[in-house]
């Protein structure tokens, strides 16, 4: 059987080098991009809208895989676990690495350690809206209505501990008034109950069709600087309300992940971002483009999941 | 009439220009295909094609991407009937008078009559969605959770009271599919429930693992020890053509399905499943032969198929008018929309005459091509009911594995779905009927949802279901039926017996 030595380590040391090989070459397979949330809201968007362009950029299809489930943290852990290779990816956002690690108490991952930060897609400004059922139109009323009502005017969110939650108890905790919390399931059911009258008030990030439709009053924005689309809407912090608060999105890759294939894709994502197309069409969604390097985002990663710590244990939003 | 007129032609100008027409064909076929394959469906097709239209006209896209939303209707009935492997929740429905009508060797038959109810529903949503678009999407305005909750507990308590055979095994079927609904995280509250810790039931059992579970499962389970009877099957076209009176039982039933599946349609979230149960339901109260539906009534077929087609073309008015999706795949349209940088809204019909009456009018166009299509499948479909059962079966459940895992990539439902098989052969044994279990089911956590929430925005006081008069209304409906069922329970037992033990009655 002598004559099979030679096969044998050859076969080891292709072993041995195909890894090497594969950082190098890499991407030699399919991209997958996990969006842990279900086709049609706003992280599914952005993943989708950008798979074409960063495989251009790529040379190598990427694809966009939808597990929902469990406000997103059961699909992050999961890719938490993956290979780290780089070939399968997750979109991280504010709620799945900022808010749930505070509010779920049983979460397979952790967001800091468990993943190598690959990029910041965008950045999304909260508005703060009111329907027809208050009856108020700027937000100097909205805060002396907060304040003598009786019953306590109400506020929709898409789901208990979810990003538009947490910024209404933030903002609640910040100017000092009550408002009663009535959680709906996703943002577009919140948005309906807003326009039909039957809840008062709504923090979010897809309002501005609404605005422009007239059937939604903006009041303010949580973000430290206004909203190119709505120059007339004050932020909170200009009215005196100490809130500073924006959703975002980004990928992260498993812990592990070569460095060079993580700069690998940052570079393809970030080139993709600069293209006028792909900039329209975020402008078209209402979302803001960020870029920057791995380390930016890492870096950001850690100061919003402290920040968002600290929000969710003062506001009370994680009370089980 | 005249403005009517002139905007039909408007959007004819743009539906049938060679590149729409493609568009629109390419649509349909698609979604007749993923419609056929259960559990796959139309969001994911959807989705994935997202990023393409980016780079054609918006106007097309939205007409491709609808074709294929509404052309999966067409198709999702077809493995229902022949397979009894309901693709969509909705399609349940369809297996209930669909499947027996196969199995008497009228699959021709019931496949042909599909196609012409679902053409029925699908043009009256059309015409609703072009007249009466604005008005309707506001009467959606007027339903809040107090409304919602009662309705749902109509659709409820009106399937199931009007059940016939017996009101006792459906009641305690939709009890059981309502305890089921109950399983993972509370919107309310955040909390997990009966999860025990699994994360693939986190957000609750998957709907299609359990429609397919209980439906298609079961039945390879319960056929596979029968011998096929050999059947001399025909396949000439006129065995395929419903005799006149197929057609004159089936006419009216598709008018009155395609009302209740406009009506849900329009409702944002109510959907395609209410319609279907509530129109199936409506049929057998209302036949003057109740005691065959389930046995292959050809009402039984067409009320549901019209009123879910007729669903998946009104459900275009929340989402183009309102911004308002009423489900997921209606929220990929809407992305698709606002990345062209068109915002959906009640200016949409004014701002963009030249799109929304070129969809009116490829739904036109879309619907028949997709009966042409059609027709002459349904003599290729029949003829897979000559396949030897040893080759059919075990392709059949690779295919409920395949679409149940494809979902949410999640090997946990492939578990479920057996479970809910072996659940469903139980259940076959002992005659409790699937269909109110998985009404039941889906409509939970709506309930609970609305019920909860209405109490909210009340404040606690309960009477906000009574003085809201839509839910006013529901809610006197619902009394009434209960009372109905009571009082028909009473008198069959005539004088003398006791009253009280209504179990009994089985």
């Amino acid at each position: 059987m002598t004559f099979l030595k030679p096969v044998g380590s050859t076969i080891a040391l292709v072993a041995l080098a195909a890894p090497v090989m594969a950082q190098e070459n890499w991407p030699t397979e399919p991209v997958h991009i996990v969006v842990p949330y279900s086709a049609g809201g706003n992280n599914d968007r952005v993943a989708r809208t950008l798979s074409e362009p960063v495989s251009k950029e790529l040379g190598q299809p990427v694809v966009v895989e939808n597990r929902a489930g469990a406000g997103g943290t059961i699909a992050t852990g999961e890719v938490a676990q993956a290979d780290p290779d780089g070939y399968t990816i997750v979109m991280c956002e504010i709620g799945t690495m900022g808010i749930n690690p505070h509010v779920y108490n049983n979460l397979t991952y952790d967001p800091v350690d468990d993943f190598d930060p690959v990029i910041q897609i965008t950045s999304v400004p909260l508005i703060l809206g009111v329907g027809p059922k208050l009856g108020v139109s700027t937000f100097e009323e909205f805060l002396e209505l907060a304040r003598e009502a009786d019953p306590e005017i109400d506020y929709a969110s898409s789901g208990q501990g979810s990003a538009q939650h947490l910024a209404f108890e933030y903002f609640k905790s910040q100017a000092g008034i009550e408002a009663l919390h009535i959680p709906y399931n996703g943002a577009s059911q919140a948005r309906t109950a807003l326009i039909s009258g039957e809840v008062g008030a709504f923090i979010d990030g897809t309002l501005i069709p609404s605005i422009e439709d007239g059937e939604v009053t903006p009041l303010a924005v949580t973000s430290s600087e206004r909203v190119e689309s709505l120059p007339d809407v004050p932020t909170m912090q200009e009215k005196g309300i100490d809130v500073d608060y924006t959703a975002w999105h980004g990928f992260c890759a498993p812990d592990g992940t070569d460095p060079a294939v993580v700069d690998k894709l940052n570079t393809a994502v970030a080139d993709a971002l600069k293209q006028p197309d792909v900039q329209e069409r975020f402008k078209a969604l209402n979302i803001g483009i960020v870029g920057g390097t791995p380390e930016e985002f890492a870096t950001f990663i850690q100061e919003e999941n402290a920040k968002l710590g600290k929000l969710v244990e003062e506001s009370g939003a994680a009370e089980r | 009439m005249s403005d009517l007129l002139s905007n039909l032609v408007l959007g004819a100008g743009v539906a049938f220009s060679w590149s729409a027409l493609f568009y629109c064909f390419a649509g349909v076929s698609l979604g007749m295909v993923v419609g056929v394959l259960p559990g796959v469906g139309p969001l994911p097709a959807i989705a994935m094609l997202l990023p393409i239209t980016f780079y054609i006209d918006p106007t097309e896209a939205i007409i491709m991407l609808a074709g294929i939303y509404y052309g999966g209707q067409y198709g999702a009935s077809t493995a229902s009937i022949l397979l009894n492997l309901p693709g969509t929740p909705p399609a349940a429905v369809t297996c209930l008078d669909g499947y027996p009508m196969a199995k008497q060797g009228r699959a021709g038959v019931a496949l042909f009559i599909t196609a012409i109810a679902s053409l029925v529903g699908s043009m009256f949503g059309i015409v609703l969605v072009g007249t009466f678009a604005p008005v309707l999407a506001r009467f959606a305005l007027e339903f809040g959770a107090a409304e919602y909750f009662s309705l749902i507990l109509f659709a409820l308590i009106g399937t199931s009271a009007i059940g016939g055979d017996s009101f006792l095994r459906s009641v305690s079927m939709v009890a059981v599919g309502l305890l089921l609904g109950i399983v993972g995280q509370d919107v309310t509250s955040g909390q997990f429930r009966f999860t025990f810790g699994i994360p693939g039931i986190a957000d609750g059992l998957s709907i299609v693992a359990v429609a397919m579970g209980i439906f298609g499962v079961s039945e390879v389970m319960a056929s596979a020890h029968v011998a096929r009877d050999k059947k001399p099957e025909s396949f000439g076209f006129r065995n395929m053509l419903p005799s006149r009176s197929d057609f004159r039982r089936a006419w009216p039933s598709m008018g009155r399905g395609s009302l209740f599946g406009a009506i849900c349609g329009i409702l944002p979230g109510a959907g395609a499943s209410m319609a279907v149960f509530i129109a199936y339901a409506f049929e057998k109260r209302i036949s003057k032969t109740p005691e065959i539906f389930g046995k292959g009534a050809i009402e039984g077929v067409t009320a549901p198929e019209s009123a879910n087609n007729a669903t998946a073309q009104t459900a275009f008015i929340p989402t183009l008018t309102l911004g308002v999706p009423g489900d997921a795949v209606m929220a990929v349209m809407l992305g698709a929309l606002m990345i062209h940088g068109i915002n959906p809204g009640p200016g949409l019909i004014e701002e963009q005459p030249q799109m929304f009456w070129g969809l009116v009018v490829s739904f036109l166009i879309g619907n028949a091509i997709l009966v042409i299509l059609n027709i002459p499948l349904v003599g290729i479909w029949t003829r897979l009911l000559q396949i030897p059962y040893a080759v059919l079966f075990p392709i059949i459940l690779a295919l409920i594995c395949i679409g149940v895992y494809s979902i949410n990539y999640s090997t946990f439902d492939i578990f479920l779905v057996i479970a809910f098989g072996v659940l469903g052969y139980g259940m076959k044994l002992l005659r409790f009927p699937p269909a109110p279990l998985l009404l039941g089911f889906i409509l939970s956590p709506m309930l609970e949802e609305n019920f909860r929430r209405a109490l909210l925005l009340s404040r606690g006081d309960w009477m906000t279901f009574l003085v809201q008069p839509i839910s006013g209304v529901f809610i006197g409906l619902s009394t009434a039926l209960v009372l109905f069922a009571v009082i028909t329970a009473l008198r069959r037992r005539g004088p003398g017996r006791h009253p009280g033990a209504l179990s009994e009655t089985e």
